[in-house]
């Protein structure tokens, strides 16, 4: 018989200190790139213009290597209004309205072990009944708008409504994105944005 | 070898109808009423149509958007009570359209790899080989062995996954987030080693984008391999798990793919034909079952398999130039975690002509539509894991 809970005891403590203490890992082209020449570079979505790199619509791609390099920081997101009514709870519905399937077990991966959301107070439940917040991922599809507004009228208030993903923001290199059919709270960038990220401006859109 | 005579592809191009079947390299042209003798040719259509009627059956509604499911799918579920009657899938909800003829290859390889994120690199790999093959481009062994590994090493992460998915469905929840954390520790050597999770950008055509550190993603590997064996004997002598998941989704289709093929009993494994795998000793895994007990056997099994044939391309003695023409109407294809894909299309002046892609999830949903009657509702999530099904994988690809 295998006694589950020494063996876990024997490995330690795994999940991270963030945010209070710097992130250890984070995946390099998911953060935002910086320059480091005057080379002309490419990009296939048009992110980098001379004011920098649009979160928007950067793919995380790399094709920029030549004149660019991942910048590693953990800001590829913007926090639109903050809820700090929700400082204390966060539960969040998951809507997927047409992802790679990457957004969704990026978004998964910071209830494992090496993250543990539940520390800081965030949760995902199955129903936007019992939701403060939605997080959108993908690009639009048709028959998927009712479905995210039925989703969002059915949260209480107050509530957030997140916008994650390159997909959901500009179509990336896929399709259309979400911004024009839904007014988000927080954007969260990349494809798909990295745990850390991700746990960074949960935290930032409910003022903590 | 049943299996190998299976019709797995069926296309239309000006007029004339296309299939592709499981023994062949190449693509055949066939009637529409050929097509039509098949019980399982709605697929290609991503139709999963199983109406049924009697005294006091209803349809219940699951999905589109709901808890216990990764992606967005809705199901219909013919009962009148708690046991599956029969099923309709409707995977239309997220289908995305996928425009891929008429693009350069360079913009056609981003979108290829963005089907599936779970799986980029096996189908980047696939578009980036079956390219250099069309147009003659020879790569170095080196890039070659690394595409193998890193190919092996997304299966490991896949399989992973889909065994962590399966126990937590099986309320093995200490089991399932020790997967999640093996998971997490190799995401984050390939982040290290390739400088991106899920491997996006790292395949080029005509080689690899990125200078990939692989020692420190196979020495990670190998610890984790080790630990997910420990895991799997553990889980092995809980009665409550192996209960659980045996005799669930029994599905003995030919036409299923992959692991769901395998654990069928049907040694049917693309990579016994992939020219990229030539001259690696290789045996595919099988079992007899049918059932979630049998995936999750062929899973941990193909886990260990993956590492013995990562240590192999570690030092392949094997040097120069790689390069197997192609043949004359090729269906290219690649052995994804979820199954073998066919992706059959043209080079035109630098762009990409006609293209079609059968991927494993197109004719494994209808294996588990099929496969879930008589199951009760609580069985669909951990049997939909089971089949390694990617809604993503369902969308629109012209």
């Amino acid at each position: 018989m295998k006694l589950w809970p020494l063996e876990s005891a024997k490995k330690g403590i795994l999940t991270t200190g963030f945010p209070k203490k710097k992130n250890e890992t984070i995946s390099p082209w998911s953060t935002l790139p910086v320059r480091v020449n005057d080379e002309e570079a490419y990009c296939p979505v048009d992110a980098i213009s001379d004011a920098g790199v649009d979160i928007n619509r950067c793919i995380s791609c790399g094709l920029c290597d030549n004149a660019m390099k991942p910048s590693l920081e953990t800001g590829n997101y913007g926090v639109l209004r903050k809820e700090p009514a929700l400082k204390k709870s966060f539960k969040i519905f998951l809507i997927d309205s047409g992802t790679c399937g990457a957004c969704n077990t990026e978004m998964m991966s910071i209830a494992n072990p090496y993250y543990d959301v539940s520390r800081l107070g965030i949760f995902f439940t199955n129903t936007p009944k019992q939701a403060d917040a939605v997080a959108i991922m993908g690009v639009y599809t048709e028959k998927m708008e009712p479905v995210i507004r039925r989703a969002i009228e059915a949260m209480s208030k107050p509530s957030v409504v997140i916008l994650f993903g390159a997909c959901a923001l500009s179509g990336g290199i896929i399709g259309t994105g979400l911004k024009g059919k839904f007014n988000p709270d927080l954007i969260i960038g990349g494809c798909p944005p990295d745990p850390f990220i991700i746990i960074e401006a949960l935290e930032k859109v409910r003022g903590r | 070898m049943m299996a190998l005579d299976t019709v797995s592809g069926y296309f239309t191009r000006d007029g004339r109808s296309y299939c592709i079947i499981d023994s062949d390299r190449e693509f055949k042209e066939c009637t529409d009423d050929i097509i039509g003798t098949l019980d399982y040719s709605e697929s290609f259509r991503r139709i999963y149509s199983h109406p049924v009627s009697g005294e006091n059956v209803f349809k219940f509604n699951y999905g589109p958007s709901t808890g216990g499911m990764i992606e967005t799918l809705d199901l219909k579920i013919y009962t009148y009570g708690e046991r599956i009657l029969s099923l309709d899938v409707l995977p239309g909800y997220k289908q995305r359209q996928i425009r891929i003829a008429g693009e350069s290859k360079d913009l056609a390889l981003l979108r290829i790899e963005r089907l599936n994120g779970f799986h980029s690199f096996s189908y980047s790999t696939l578009f980036s080989s079956a390219v250099e093959r069309m147009l003659e481009i020879p790569v170095s062994q080196e890039v070659r062995y690394a595409r193998i590994i890193l190919l092996e090493i997304e299966r490991i992460t896949s399989h992973i996954f889909k065994t962590a998915r399966l126990c937590e469905s099986a309320s093995q929840n200490i089991a399932s987030y020790a997967l999640m954390g093996l998971r997490e520790r190799l995401m984050r050597a390939i982040a290290e080693g390739t400088g991106h999770r899920y491997l996006f950008g790292v395949n080029k055509i005509g080689g690899l984008r990125r200078k990939i550190d692989l020692d420190r993603i196979v020495k990670v590997a190998r610890g984790v391999v080790k630990e997910y064996v420990n895991i799997r004997n553990g889980l092995f002598v809980s009665r409550i798990f192996i209960d659980r998941i045996e005799n669930t989704c029994r599905a003995e289709y030919s036409f299923a793919r992959g692991p769901v093929l395998r654990a069928a009993g049907i040694r049917y494994d693309f990579r016994m034909h992939d020219p990229y795998y030539s001259g690696i000793d290789f045996t595919p895994v099988t079992q007899n079952g049918g059932d979630s007990l049998s995936r999750f056997l062929v899973f941990s099994e193909e886990v260990e398999r993956s590492m013995e044939i990562i240590e192999k391309c570690m030092t392949p003695g094997e040097r120069g130039n790689f390069l197997i023409p192609s043949h004359e109407n090729e269906a290219y294809g690649i052995e994804t975690p979820s199954g073998d894909a066919r992706m059959v299309f043209s080079i035109n002046n630098d762009h990409i002509g006609h293209i079609y892609l059968r991927t494993p999830s197109i004719l494994n949903l209808e294996a588990f539509a099929r496969g879930i009657r008589g199951n009760v509702k609580t069985d669909i999530p951990f049997a939909l894991e089971s089949f390694g099904i990617w809604v993503s994988e369902l969308g629109d690809v012209a």
